[in-house]
């Protein structure tokens, strides 16, 4: 069956791409200024006809379309309009660094968009093939974002080691793949649970080495310890509008391969690779949490963060029920809300002149910009998961639907590593309120929408947190389908 | 005709080798990236036997786009290649060291 409704986010995202190219290429003929107009207006209406085509979608529109190629549920509208919406954001943070750093051009926007339309093809994909797809178009995109600024000795060297460990992670996932087609005889996501429910004892061990395989590239892709490494690298590494965005889509591209790939394909093998998350889980806690302590980095520090929280959310996925689950892609869209917050207000502060590497650059700021330390605060309250902020509740979710499942010793270390968490948050906060520094200027630059936006993104920790049964009712309602 | 095994064993001992490959070899970034490509190929051996073996289409199919995607990662590959090698005259892995992961 085919239906326009079903694939038009892609296709708005897809002629995004082109159309931003064709702008690029015209750049001999017109005026810079209209350009660097255009350019990111084209990717902001790509992106929000994106979303709002996903947010059309009715119960009449659920379905499997293109020969089983792409599905719309209610999970993918939840992810695609969320993909889109954290897009636009990024944008609308980086925009005025990326023009001040010269690399506003149109590849970025480009390479942002082609990006964003792997996740789609990611949340939207009901066949192996074209999960493979997004995920390598989110892939690609990526390595060369990492290395936008050429001069940047740094980010080469970060884009390198992405690269090669990324590499290796698609052609383990491949070779899993190409395991589970062997045995199964079939690409669509929805025939692998009834031919693996199916087979009989010989079979099934071979499935599972196979779920090994795809259980190890997902802990790559998703940043996930062991297979950590490249993780902090990249954060440091990019230019901080370039962490902004590695740091936040792919973490909801990763969540949605995790629940097509791993939750519903591999269904009837859920028993056997339960343990195998938990322990990359439990991994993903221990190191992210402790290794942050050890960080003089700020971006360094946020990534070894990055890296216990996606601990967190396996946890969810590792209870094996339907409210671990929805924990999972709870704390995943909390998480990326959080996480733009932080960026966006290092992105803010670096048009201030205070171009926050190391902790240290942070000590006084609450004299010189109280508001931006103020929702600096917040980012770092709520990711320590400190009532009433939102990410207080994401913590409980997760906590609530490992002790349903009787998993009291897993969630009382969840619980410890959450504790060791506040305290490296914490620090930032006191380094911002109570570490002083002689002779400091302040450089004041009027607000513009970039402002305004993430002041409402820091207040939303807020709200969210009062009423914290909204969005939750939201997830629910797309993982029960 | 040859068994589906001996494809299989085949592309294990591919895959193996190139992943061997990657570990063990510290001094040429070039060589790195014939083992990423070495890894696809071996890949395609299973798809391509599968799909012989169980009279199935979509596996050569897959085959295609694989190969694709080879050559657009090789691509990138090489470019960053480039960008380090300005920076350090050098495509040394153990140069690659400004970054502790």
């Amino acid at each position: 069956m085919m239906s326009m409704s079903a694939i038009a986010p892609e296709a708005w995202v897809a002629g995004g791409v082109l159309f931003v190219v064709l702008l690029e290429a015209l750049r001999p003929f017109v005026r810079d200024r209209t350009l660097a107009f255009a350019i990111p207006a084209s990717t902001l209406l790509a992106l929000g006809l994106a979303a709002m085509s996903a947010s059309f979608w009715t119960a009449a529109s659920w379905g499997v379309f293109f020969d089983g190629g792409l599905i719309v549920d209610p999970l993918s509208r939840l992810l695609v309009v969320s993909v889109s919406v954290v897009a636009l954001l990024v944008v609308i943070y980086s925009i005025g660094d990326l023009e001040r750093h010269g690399f506003g051009h149109g590849e970025y926007y480009a390479l942002l968009l082609s990006a964003t339309l792997g996740i789609l093809a990611i949340v939207t994909g009901a066949n192996v093939l074209v999960l493979f797809l997004g995920i390598e178009l989110l892939s690609l995109s990526l390595y060369a974002l990492v290395s936008i600024d050429r001069e940047r000795v740094i980010a080469a060297e970060a884009a390198m080691k992405y690269f090669f460990l990324g590499a290796i992670a698609s052609g383990i996932l491949l070779y899993g793949l190409s395991l589970l087609y062997g045995l199964s005889g079939t690409l669509s996501l929805a025939m692998l649970p009834k031919m693996i429910a199916g087979l009989g004892g010989g079979d099934r061990v071979l499935f599972l080495f196979a779920t090994a395989f795809v259980i190890v590239a997902l802990a790559f892709k998703f940043g996930a310890a062991p297979f950590h490494m490249w993780v902090p690298d990249v954060y440091e590494g990019s230019p901080t509008p370039i962490t902004l965005l590695v740091g936040t889509i792919p973490e909801l591209g990763a969540i949605a391969l995790i629940m097509r790939l791993l939750v519903a394909g591999l269904h009837p093998l859920s028993a056997q690779w339960m343990p195998m998350v938990l322990g990359v889980a439990i991994l993903s806690l221990l190191v992210g949490n402790l290794a942050a302590l050890a960080q003089s980095n700020f971006k360094r520090l946020l990534a070894y963060s990055a890296i216990g929280h996606v601990g967190f959310i396996l946890l969810g996925i590792a209870t094996g029920t339907i409210s671990g689950e929805i924990a999972a892609v709870y704390y995943t869209i909390i998480y990326v809300t959080m996480t733009l917050l932080a960026f966006g207000i290092l992105l803010v502060l670096r048009a201030r002149g205070r171009d926050v590497e190391d902790l240290d650059d942070l000590a006084g700021l609450s004299q010189i910009h109280p508001w931006w330390s103020l929702l600096m605060l917040f980012a770092m309250f709520s990711l320590a998961g400190i009532p009433p902020f939102v990410g207080f509740w994401a913590k409980l979710s997760i906590l609530r639907a490992l002790l349903g499942q009787g998993e009291v010793w897993v969630a009382v270390l969840a619980v410890i590593m959450a504790v060791v968490g506040a305290f490296y948050y914490l620090r930032v906060v006191k380094i911002m309120y109570f570490d002083r520094v002689a002779n400091q200027k302040a450089m004041s630059v009027p607000w513009g929408i970039p402002e305004l936006i993430l002041s409402m993104n820091g207040l939303a920790l807020i709200v969210l947190g009062l009423v914290p049964d909204a969005l939750w009712q939201l997830c629910a309602w797309a993982v029960r389908y | 005709m040859i068994p589906l095994n001996d494809y299989l064993i085949l592309g294990a001992i591919l895959f193996a080798l190139a992943v061997m490959g990657l570990f063990i070899n510290r001094k040429n970034l070039v060589v790195l990236l014939m083992c990423v490509e070495l890894i696809l190929l071996a890949v395609n051996i299973n798809f391509v036997a599968f799909s012989r073996y169980l009279m199935n289409r979509e596996g050569q199919i897959f085959v295609f786009f694989v190969l694709t995607v080879a050559a657009a990662e090789s691509a990138i590959g090489l470019a960053l290649l480039v960008v380090v090698f300005r920076h350090r005259q050098s495509i040394n892995v153990q140069d690659l060291d400004q970054l502790k992961g």
